[in-house]
């Protein structure tokens, strides 16, 4: 009886190169020396030349025409090909910008608040209040405008509309509160403080970020007659004229200790963009501008559509041509 | 002319150059595609699909044997072809058996100079070898065609599938396996003389 399992890899390895007439003197000396140790190994070899053998004279055939292009083939064979590469290009970029523009809005639409602090702001609250009685004069009501719109630095959260911390030292505003499982930083600078050195002096906490707390927690941690009672002056200092600060003031954009009490700009620059204000509109309305995204949506279903479509033009180049 | 230089008035834009490539090389081209294919006009139209292919990609052809380069274009072709085959199944008009077997070509039949007995028995041995090609997967169907059919040697097959020598030898040794076990099996078809099985039970 014939055993297979004697056959090793090695000894087939050599027996397909054998077939081929390409053993080296070394092999062909080994492969001799196993076709008269295994007689299932001779059996096999015989075997598969006799298969190479008829694969070897199955018939050629003649080809049916020639191949060969004429010139008006030539030039279409030429125009299709440059046109498939051009619309599996296009097709791809377009998926691609469909693909970068729809992650990137999902990304930024779980890990960032792209409303500023809402009215309800107990921050902004405060300074309504203060600039309310302060206003008396002409002079003092071009101060409350101010007064009433703190230039933000960081407005920033995740999870839901924060409210803002206590304002801080030197005009500095910051404070985080969170929401069940958010948190929210704000912080921003309020110029209406300036005016009155009592505040710049007592303000306390100034860029302080609050630590993540639950909601109900944190809402009993800012409470609200707490706020007004520390922030809101007397009524003498805010009807004062304002002081030069006999401390170094802080530098910050529009503050100038020498101009204290006049206004520098009604105004952020137009090129800041981070400076820029949130109108009240936006701060009432927070939720319909976080639905308003960078690209219209017209141009989203144009890439789209430019996708599929040259895609499928792609496709018909090359497998239906 | 030298085949170098047609390569090179090819790939500047000389249609006649190409021909002549093509001329060259157009048999061995349909040959290897219709053991693939196992149809003439399958195997014609893979062919011309690869001339084609060929002509609109003469600019990335980077030297190197022009032959392998030119069965690598048409094996893909091969593929692409039978990719299509397989979504649109087609229905052969040639006369079938009752077993719903194709008669046999008439080309073989109509060969004077072979005797009928001889024919008949050629026709038996080549159907029977090109069913069992057919049951090998693309890739082991590819190397037993160019080794064993068409004579290539392992360097230009593997320049073709764009692989390692070793993997020809490896893909090449199983074919060969499967082929004969395939053979066996239809053993009975066979003329004597390639009946694979008629030795075993010697020992």
């Amino acid at each position: 009886m014939i055993r297979q399992e004697n056959v090793t890899s090695r000894d087939l390895e050599l027996l397909n190169i054998a077939l081929d007439h390409a053993l080296t003197p070394q092999e062909q000396a080994e492969f001799n020396k196993r076709l008269t140790e295994c007689p299932y190994l001779t059996t096999l070899f015989q075997q598969q030349r006799r298969l190479k053998d008829a694969m070897e004279q199955l018939p050629c055939y003649k080809v049916p025409r020639n191949f060969t292009l004429t010139r008006v083939e030539a030039r279409k064979a030429k125009r299709a090909g440059f046109l498939q590469p051009v619309f599996g290009w296009a097709s791809l970029i377009s998926a691609l910008l469909v693909a970068v523009i729809f992650g990137s809005e999902l990304i930024f639409r779980n890990v960032s608040l792209t409303v500023p602090m809402s009215s309800d702001n107990p921050q902004t609250y405060a300074v309504q209040e203060d600039s309310s009685v302060a206003s008396n004069t002409g002079e003092e009501a071009g101060i409350k405008t101010m007064a009433s719109a703190p230039i933000y630095l960081l407005n920033w959260g995740y999870g839901a509309t924060g409210l803002g911390g206590i304002g801080g030292k030197g005009g500095g505003g910051g404070g985080g509160v969170a929401e069940a499982g958010g948190v929210s930083i704000n912080i921003y600078i309020n110029p209406n403080v300036f005016y009155s050195e009592e505040m710049a002096l007592e303000g306390a906490g100034a860029g302080e970020i609050a630590p993540e707390t639950a909601m109900d927690g944190a809402v009993s941690a800012f409470p609200e007659e707490a706020i007004p009672e520390q922030e809101v002056p007397s009524q003498e200092s805010l009807m004062a004229t304002p002081i030069p600060l006999e401390h170094e003031a802080p530098r910050i954009y529009g503050i100038d200790t020498e101009k204290a009490g006049t206004i520098l700009k009604m105004t952020p620059d137009s090129n800041d963009t981070q400076l820029e204000l949130p109108s009240e509109e936006e701060t009432r309305t927070g939720q319909e501008s976080e639905s308003k995204s960078i690209v219209p949506i017209q141009v989203r279903i144009g890439l789209v559509a430019a996708a599929l479509v040259f895609g499928l033009v792609w496709w018909y180049l090359k497998f239906k041509r | 002319m030298d085949e170098s230089i047609l390569i090179e008035k090819a790939v500047d834009g000389d249609l006649d150059a190409f021909n002549q490539l093509v001329l060259t090389y157009q048999e061995l081209a349909y040959n290897v595609a219709y053991r693939i294919m196992a149809d003439e006009a399958a195997a014609a139209d893979a062919t011309q699909d690869a001339v084609i292919s060929m002509y609109r990609k003469l600019d990335s052809y980077r030297g190197g044997s022009f032959k392998a380069w030119f069965l690598r274009i048409v094996t893909n072709a091969c593929y692409d072809e039978l990719r299509k085959q397989k979504r649109r199944p087609t229905v052969s008009l040639e006369p079938e058996t009752d077993e719903s077997e194709p008669i046999e070509s008439p080309e073989w039949i109509a060969d004077k100079s072979l005797g009928l007995e001889e024919t008949i028995m050629n026709a038996q041995l080549e159907k029977a070898i090109q069913d069992c090609l057919n049951k090998l997967n693309q890739k082991h169907r590819v190397v037993m065609v160019m080794v064993d059919v068409s004579g290539e040697d392992y360097e230009t097959v593997a320049e073709v599938i764009q692989s390692p020598v070793g993997t020809v030898k490896s893909r090449l040794s199983r074919a060969r396996l499967k082929m004969q076990e395939c053979l066996k099996l239809t053993g009975e078809l066979l003329p004597d003389q390639f009946r694979l099985n008629n030795e075993e039970d010697d020992d």
